[in-house]
């Protein structure tokens, strides 16, 4: 949490934090042409971006991708869910950082630094399942944050578009990130370039409450996003159950849950 | 009113420094008068070009008062015209008073400096004005440094400084050195085989563009032939170049490489035929050795694993990297890069080279490296076409140029004719090379420092360097 | 290519305090939520276009026309078929839920008109300036100056990429889904790696134009609340209590004979015109 403040006194965070808002952007716009039209998945390559800035520059990734989002957002038009997609970028960026941390003593997981295994660290398999653990509840939580806005607003078919936005970011996290972080990784670190080296921060999350953190953020974004699915546009929604409620406090939950890791 | 000057580049150093308002608005001004843009306050600065640039990246640390500027290698990307502009920009800022230092590796546009630093291996070599240093021909090029034609020619006169250019017929003539007269050569003859490229009144226009980018261009190249692509910055050398791949589909006109419509073919299957090296080689390097980049083009055209060993081996081999191999790409030198850039073209066997500036950002050594591997692959049959600014590669390797300016073909022809024609010359922004230049004064037709040299020794005079 | 909206010209809502618009466009979204009927919403649309056209930026405003009759038909079907209550799927077609679905529909294509609008009169540094005077610290509007800066650039080099793989035969059209997005590594690395490269030397070329030097900072942006924000300011005060008051003052029954009246005197005008030949 500290480094999300911290950071600002840092020149080449702050550097950081333009360029990976500046290549995230600019990869989105090409593809901000077509609109998300309800039901149509485009291929959209900037998800593959946020995961793997988070693993590399940590809080200068959860800004720059809230406002790599907000740059987009001006190509084609500020609307009043722009701040939630902020919102969402901006926890797509961190969370897998801060999740990593407060799961492992390697900064990143070996299949992407190339790294030998140590004696403390986790098998290759378990380090696997827990990168892909942690794309599922960033996903999560970028839908779900998003899906809120969209509630609140009216502004879009939440049954739609909260389960499009998740597989997107799941897709192109699971699949792409990996192999764009494996040839980066190596070169970004030889520049000195990680937040790791720019701020020393020490590896492992020390926080005490990071347990409670590890539980709550995943257990309320998973939960969140599949209540929104389940009840978005179904009879529960008609039984007069307000699901901006629904989504309002699950939200604010991942953002208490992620400050505790 | 608000102040309505743009806050692109420029302001952010004087606002940095806490300069009052209307300080920094009556600096952003004269800065940019004293660097040529005045009124391009508005500008977006993306849509400058090169050369405005560069010029502008000097106005915005001129508005922060400096008493010395320092500028690394400030004109590389620049056409010819464009570098002079740059200099003479900074020797009116130096007769202003202001100190200014530019870090260079290209010697030719230095002999009007006041000082010159040679450094070598950290450490300061030589000290001195430039007429007297640059005279030292052997230990410049022995320190990798390439050193001006003009000074080349003032040793072989016998000078005790590089001769000024004005000043040269005066200098052959007060040393009464015979010059040996080789006649005027021999002109481009026009060959009958069947061409591998043919551009038929290809026009280009980019989205909210007004002027094509390409107009109403035709040519035909045929095979083995080695081929410049000349203009200054933005005169279209480069849109014209990417149809011959396929990468930008024209507008109107057609465009026919080896038998193939362009835009119907695609670049994908055009690959196989033109092999394109883009100017920044970091544009394509993603992968973790130099092998795996080197076989991205052939497993992409479905070149089985059997025959990529060997494709790949050949290719290194000619580029001379077959010791990197297993290495890093992104550890390698830029020269190196830009090598690598080239064998993983080749390694798709295309008869079709085109270059778009190999050499630019590289220093000498690496550029000599690159032009020969260039000559060599014409020996070996491949048709080539390089895009550049240097006129010497131009003189020295190429056969034929084609001169762009503002979109048209305005030359098409042999590279004497090219430099004898004062008129197309100054509509492209181009500068015949100092051999040239030289020769001309004498009555000759020199293409290259050898020559010139020849022409000179020749005639008794000189003791050769 | 242009890639944002902003339209470099001068109007009255150009040279509006970035603040005051910086205000306007929230204040406008919750009016707009506030409104529910047809007919009110199509009041709110006349006053956007009005400020769109104040602002010389209704060729903006069209240029986005498909995006926002996309967002309008789109949003009209969605609530029009599948609503809780009203639907046409669950309850047939009645013609108030399709009001309402229009309504909701015109709602939303209004709020993004008017993102597009604020976009097309407001420059990136004097949003930046607008953010600072609003209380955001000059590093993190620096920070995203630089990053909308940066775009242009990088979209460049972006392209150049996708360019320099395709010649060495990079198909991205063919293959199942997995298998082409995964051919999109060729071209998210060296864009990653070149942007990134850049890092050191900006961060070296900001401090030694004194980026941090912790002199006091001037700005070069200035601007002066003036005459034409007081006027934004009654305006927009005035649109809130209508939103919220409108309703209830247009049920007052001096007001509906007013309206009454009003509307046998339109009737009559109309049938005026209407008899004669
Ligand atoms: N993608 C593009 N969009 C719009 N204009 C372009 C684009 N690329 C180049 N241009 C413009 O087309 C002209 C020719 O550019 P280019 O072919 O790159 O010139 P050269 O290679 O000779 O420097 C220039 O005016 C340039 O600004
Ligand atoms: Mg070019």
């Amino acid at each position: 949490m500290r480094d999300l403040i911290r950071m600002w006194s840092n020149t080449r965070m702050i550097v950081l934090v333009a360029i990976s808002a500046a290549v995230y952007a600019a990869i989105l716009l090409p593809f901000k042409l077509f609109p998300i039209v309800p039901g149509v998945t485009e291929l959209r390559p900037a998800t593959a971006i946020p995961p793997l800035a988070s693993l590399l520059f940590g809080p200068a990734a959860a800004w720059g991708m809230g406002f790599g989002n907000l740059i987009g957002d001006f190509a084609s038009g500020l609307g009043p869910v722009t701040p939630f997609g902020m919102l969402g970028n901006f926890l797509l960026g961190w969370m897998p950082y801060r999740l990593w941390r407060a799961m492992s003593s390697e900064p990143l997981p070996r299949f992407i630094s190339g790294e030998k295994a140590s004696a403390s660290s986790q098998g290759l398999l378990v380090q696997v399942a827990e990168f892909l653990f942690i794309i599922v509840v960033a996903s999560a939580a970028c839908a779900l944050v998003i899906g809120w806005g969209g509630l609140i607003f009216e502004a879009f078919p939440v049954k739609a578009v909260v389960p499009i936005i998740f597989v997107n970011n799941v897709l192109w996290g699971g699949f792409v990130t990996p192999l764009v972080a494996r040839a980066v990784a190596p070169r970004v670190r030889a520049w000195g370039l990680t937040a790791d080296q720019i701020l020393g921060v020490s590896q492992r999350s020390q926080s005490p409450t990071r347990l409670i953190g590890l539980f709550l953020a995943p257990a309320s974004a998973l939960g969140g996003v599949l209540v929104l699915y389940l009840l978005a546009g179904s009879p529960g929604e008609a039984a007069g159950v307000d699901l901006r409620w629904l989504a309002g406090v699950p939200s604010v939950l991942v953002l208490v849950g992620t400050a505790l890791l | 009113m608000r102040q309505r000057t743009r806050p692109g580049v420029l302001p952010g150093s004087a606002e940095s420094l806490g300069v009052p308002r209307a300080e920094i608005a009556r600096r952003v001004a004269e800065c940019l008068g004293l660097v040529g843009l005045a009124g391009f306050e508005r500008r977006e600065p993306a849509t400058l070009s090169g050369g405005e640039k560069q010029r502008l990246a000097i106005a915005s640390v001129l508005a922060m008062r400096p008493s010395l500027i320092l500028l690394d290698e400030p004109t590389t990307d620049l056409d010819p015209v464009g570098k002079g502009e740059v200099h003479a920009i900074l020797r009116r800022l130096a007769a202003d008073g202001l100190a200014v230092a530019v870090i260079e590796h290209e010697t030719e546009e230095l002999l009007d400096l006041d000082r010159i630093l040679h450094l070598d291996a950290g450490a300061v070599r030589r000290d001195g004005p430039p007429r007297r240093l640059l005279l030292e021909v052997a230990e410049l090029a022995a320190a990798g440094v390439e050193p001006p034609v003009a000074a080349r020619a003032s040793r072989w006169l016998g000078l005790a400084e590089v001769v000024r250019e004005e000043r040269f017929a005066d200098e052959v003539a007060a040393r009464g050195v015979q010059v040996e007269r080789t006649g005027v050569r021999p002109r481009l003859a026009t060959r009958g085989e069947a061409p591998v490229i043919e551009v038929d009144h290809l026009v280009h226009r980019y989205p909210l563009r007004d002027q094509p980018a390409v107009d109403d261009v035709s040519l035909a190249i045929r095979p083995g032939e080695f081929v410049a692509l000349l203009g200054a910055n933005g005169s279209g050398k480069t849109t014209l170049a990417k149809h011959l791949n396929g990468l930008l589909p024209p507008t109107s006109g057609a465009v026919r490489v080896a038998g193939h419509d362009a835009k119907k073919a695609g670049t994908a299957q055009l690959a196989r035929h033109v092999g394109y090296v883009f100017q920044d080689p970091d544009h394509q390097i993603f992968s973790a050795t130099v092998w795996e980049e080197m076989a991205f083009g052939p497993r992409n055209l479905g070149v089985g694993e059997d025959q990529l060993e060997s494709r790949i081996l050949a290719a290194l081999e000619v580029v001379g990297l077959t010791e990197e191999r297993d290495r890093d790409p992104f550890v390698l030198t830029k020269g190196q890069r830009q090598r690598l850039a080239v064998a993983s073209v080749l390694a798709t066997a295309p008869e079709i080279l085109v270059l778009d500036e190999p050499t630019t950002g590289l220093d000498y050594n690496d550029r000599e490296r690159m032009l020969a591997l260039l000559a060599d692959l014409h020996r070996r049959g491949h048709t080539v076409l390089v895009i550049t600014h240097a006129m010497e590669v131009v003189a020295s390797h190429c056969e034929r140029a084609l001169v762009m300016a503002g979109g048209k073909l305005v030359f098409d022809g042999g590279i004497p004719e090219l430099f004898a024609n004062d008129e197309v010359l100054a509509r492209a922004r181009l500068r015949a090379p100092t051999a040239w230049r030289l020769g001309r004064m004498l009555g000759l037709e020199t293409l290259t420092p050898e020559e010139l040299g020849a022409a000179l020794r020749g005639g008794g005079g000189g003791n050769g360097a | 290519m242009k890639l944002f909206l902003y339209l470099d010209r001068e109007s009255v809502v150009h040279r509006l305090h970035p603040v005051t618009k910086l205000v306007a466009l929230p204040v406008l979204f919750g009016v707009a939520m506030r409104l529910e009927r047809l007919e009110t919403l199509a009041l709110l649309a006349l006053v956007v276009v009005v400020v769109a056209a104040l602002g010389r930026a209704l060729d903006a405003v069209a240029g986005m026309a498909s995006l926002l009759l996309t967002l309008l038909i789109a949003t009209t079907l969605m609530w029009w078929l599948f609503a809780p209550q009203g639907g046409l799927l669950r309850d047939g077609f009645q013609p108030a839920a399709l009001a309402r679905s229009a309504g909701l529909g015109l709602r939303l294509a209004l709020m993004v008109a008017s993102g597009i609008v604020f976009l097309a009169t407001t420059r990136v540094e004097d949003f930046a300036h607008g953010l600072r005077t609003l209380g955001l610290p000059y590093r993190v509007a620096f920070a995203l100056t630089l990053a909308f800066r940066l775009v242009p650039t990088f979209v460049a080099s972006g392209r150049a990429v996708a360019e320099a793989q395709r010649a060495r035969g990079l198909d991205l059209d063919h293959g199942g889904l997995v298998t082409r997005m995964r051919r999109y590594t060729p071209l998210v690395v060296p864009m990653f790696l070149t942007s990134i490269r850049r890092a050191d030397r900006l961060a070296a070329a900001l401090e030694t134009r004194g980026f941090g030097s912790g002199e006091k900072r001037t700005d070069l942006v200035e601007h002066r609340f003036g005459g034409r924000d007081a006027l934004a300011a009654v305006l927009l005060v005035g649109l809130v209590a209508a939103s919220l008051w409108g309703g209830e003052l247009a049920s007052q029954p001096a007001v509906q004979a007013a309206l009454g009246s009003a509307r046998a005197w339109l009737e009559a005008l109309y049938a005026k015109a209407a008899s004669r030949p």
